[in-house]
């Protein structure tokens, strides 16, 4: 058998007519064929693999990295210089990541890696766990739950490590970040810091989509008006984050989860 | 940080233009990603259940999509995502006591050429299996899956040169499991 050969049966392969038949007609009548149509900021999309997947590095308007290591212990958000910074990043390809479905497997995971996962009492019904991720580059662990329309997804990190190798904390020179009181499952309390907004990024509409693990080289701006809001705190060594982002193309206007949500959710992670 | 990447807020398809769209992508690539798939889990079922899990995560990210050469690799791409989070569950799947009861299906003869069709497709993933992972997944991208060794090289995060390579000695390497009586070369 040769590259012909192969070639001959790849090309006698093909799928029942029936399923090729029923899967159009189920993708046309899929709730996700209805795409946004409107005029505000018309769509945006999660280019990544998920929000919280890249790793970046920050050419221009952030100070250098050690600086920047000793502010982020004391600020939780840390606006740019500007509205825009340029960024040189590659997804991480989350076939290599230990990732898990289901709680249970969480801690688990948590357990077997030696850190402390904690887990959310307090969710919004509508929402169904997706998956833990534990990244490595930096480290942290992500816990996500999702809606049809909006997902939530809960970060833990180490907050000296990840000042060190990630600029997760910064936010546009515009962003307003708000402080808000939190009383955490000890009882004791902390002050967090809110705010709605992200970076974004205006490919040209001829460039493909980058594929996970592709390098991505862009300007991107800071864009309050972008359906994410993010509530993020730190207790003892550890930098937690409540993050809500509306999917498939949702805009600012869409119903999704108030800072009130966020701060419940919060609260009841123990 | 969030990646986020917003498309051209000028000039939003319609519905009608998406569906089209999609549509014509999906009768062009549906073959292709189904072989991918097939030659990677060796099932028709799980093959079927996979190109439908593939198609329905590319309809939700579809609007990032902006591309007109680099289709086939977008949908190769999360194929092969799906394709690992499938072996992934495998290992948490259910398993049926053999003293439950079971319903299967009534017997449905297949015809020689069918037959003769899966026995082909079953021995050449086989092989494909026992190759060099590297070598093996370049080949089923560029044979099954219908990428040209660029586009392969992108889904796979290499070199066009480190595919073609791939490709080649992974051909070589398929001849002589296919055929042991042929020497490579030969």
């Amino acid at each position: 058998m040769n590259e012909h050969d192969l070639r001959d049966l790849a090309d006698r392969i093909t799928p029942d007519p029936l399923f090729i038949e029923r899967l159009e007609k189920q993708l046309k009548e899929s709730p996700m064929m209805q795409v946004s149509t409107s005029p505000a900021r018309s769509r945006w999309v999660l280019a990544a693999a998920a929000a919280f997947m890249v790793t970046v590095t920050v050419f221009l308007s952030v100070p250098p990295l050690r600086t920047w290591a000793q502010e982020v212990i004391e600020q939780l958000f840390r606006p740019a210089a500007s509205d825009e910074q340029r960024i040189v990043y590659a997804e991480v390809d989350v076939d290599t990541l230990p990732r898990v479905y289901t709680l249970e497997e969480a801690d688990a995971l948590a357990e077997e890696l030696g850190v402390e996962v904690l887990i959310p009492s307090v969710l919004p019904d509508e929402l169904v766990f997706e998956e833990s991720v534990y990244f490595t580059e930096p480290n942290y662990i992500s816990l996500s739950f999702a809606s049809d329309r909006w997902r939530i997804i809960i970060y833990q990190s180490d907050a000296a490590n990840e000042a060190e190798s990630s600029d997760w904390s910064a936010v546009g020179a515009s962003a307003e970040v708000q402080d808000v009181p939190l009383t955490l499952h000890d009882a004791t309390t902390v002050t967090a810091q809110y705010v709605q907004g992200a970076w974004v990024w205006y490919p040209n509409p001829n460039d493909p989509t980058p594929y996970p693990g592709q390098e991505v080289d862009e300007i991107m701006t800071w864009d309050p008006d972008v359906p994410m809001r993010r509530l993020r705190w730190q207790a003892g060594d550890i930098i937690y984050e409540v993050a809500a982002h509306l999917l498939n193309g949702g805009t600012v206007v869409d119903p999704m989860p108030s800072v009130e949500t966020l701060i419940a959710i919060a609260e009841g992670l123990r | 940080m969030v990646s986020l990447a917003a498309q051209n807020a000028a000039a939003p398809p319609s519905l009608e233009d998406a569906h089209r769209a999609f549509t014509t992508v999906y009768r062009q690539q549906v073959n292709a990603v189904y072989r991918y798939i097939l030659v990677r889990v060796g099932s028709h079922d799980d093959a079927q259940d996979i190109t439908a899990q593939t198609f329905t995560s590319a309809l939700a990210n579809f609007h990032a999509y902006r591309g007109e050469g680099e289709t086939a690799a977008w949908l190769l791409g999360i194929a092969r995502h799906k394709v690992a989070d499938h072996f992934r569950s495998l290992g948490r799947r259910t398993v049926v006591p053999l003293n439950e009861e079971i319903t299967l299906p009534d017997h449905i003869p297949e015809p020689d050429e069918t037959v003769a069709l899966r026995l082909q497709v079953e021995r050449v993933t086989a092989a494909l299996d026992a190759l060099a992972p590297d070598r093996a997944e370049a080949l089923r991208l560029h044979l099954f899956g219908g990428l040209t060794s660029k586009e392969a090289a992108a889904v796979m995060r290499k070199t066009e040169s480190a595919v073609k390579m791939l490709i080649s000695r992974g051909l070589a390497d398929l001849r002589t499991r296919l055929n042991p009586d042929m020497q490579e070369g030969s």
